[in-house]
């Protein structure tokens, strides 16, 4: 049919499964929130950090991005940092956290809190 | 003449024994520290001794270590270490209300009066070195950090 061609939109942030369960847990600590917000600040010594937050409302410019039932936010000045992002969630007996598997970034700091683009 | 040469040797002998000996009580502060003295040297603050009881039922214990590397020079390594394993021959052991922190000898002079905290926030929680008196700058996810010298 017609000249019409499907070009599939991918979402800013996909979370793998580990990161949804883990916002479930979390949220359904927190039942007056909406969901996580994600931004970047200034920090670090490679420039850039994520954030992490409990989001209430919805932002007018927040992109959202909804997957399997739970709904995260990304904040208007970290969408263009984070476009094509994996959010994980590892958790091990030394360190449990939040990973971002950004393919924007250039270098990371020996932690890899801190990021570069 | 003679007697300027004496008073200046001597001079230099009462110098010396006060640098030599402040090496020597430095050497055998790191060679053999006594429990009792790597007790109060790092402490462990409640958040860091309520996660190191989750370890110890599962038979672990918090092994930290100081490396070189980091953006600032030096890094803290945590790492799992067997609980019931005896202690090695350079290895402190800090103990606090049934909690265990493994730190070898040289690796304890460099976060000596340092508190060993358990961070939990949203995006991580993770065992984290604070209020370390030797490092004079860190990064800013405290990793890594430089030594003070005075």
């Amino acid at each position: 049919r017609g000249g019409k061609r499907l070009i599939p939109t991918r979402a800013a942030l996909v979370l793998t499964k580990n990161a949804v369960d883990k916002i479930k847990t979390v949220l359904s600590a927190k039942p007056d929130a909406i969901g996580l917000k994600v931004g970047v600040r200034q920090r670090g010594c490679n420039g850039l950090s994520y954030t992490l937050d409990y989001a209430f409302e919805k932002g007018k410019l927040d992109e959202e991005v909804k997957q399997d039932g739970v709904t995260v936010l990304i904040d208007r000045k970290a969408q263009l940092s984070l476009l094509g992002t994996e959010m994980d969630y590892s958790e091990t007996k030394l360190a449990s956290e939040f990973v971002f598997n950004n393919p924007n970034i250039k270098g990371t700091c020996g932690c890899g809190e801190s990021f570069s683009l | 003449l003679a007697r300027r040469i004496l008073s200046q040797a001597l001079f230099a002998r009462t110098r010396l024994p006060v640098i030599s000996s402040r090496l020597s009580s430095a050497e055998s502060a790191s060679d053999a520290p006594s429990p009792a003295a790597s007790a109060a040297s790092v402490r462990l603050s409640d958040a860091c001794v309520q996660q190191l009881r989750r370890l110890a039922a599962d038979g672990s214990a918090l092994r930290l270590a100081v490396d070189g590397g980091g953006c600032s020079g030096f890094q803290y390594v945590f790492s799992l270490a067997d609980l019931d394993a005896p202690l090695g021959p350079d290895d402190v052991a800090v103990e606090r209300d049934g909690a265990r922190v493994l730190v070898d000898a040289v690796s304890l002079e460099y976060i000596r009066g340092a508190t060993v905290d358990y961070h939990e926030e949203l995006i991580r929680s993770a065992f984290r070195i604070i209020d370390n008196p030797q490092s004079e700058q860190g990064c800013s996810c405290g990793a890594s950090f430089s030594i003070k010298i005075e």
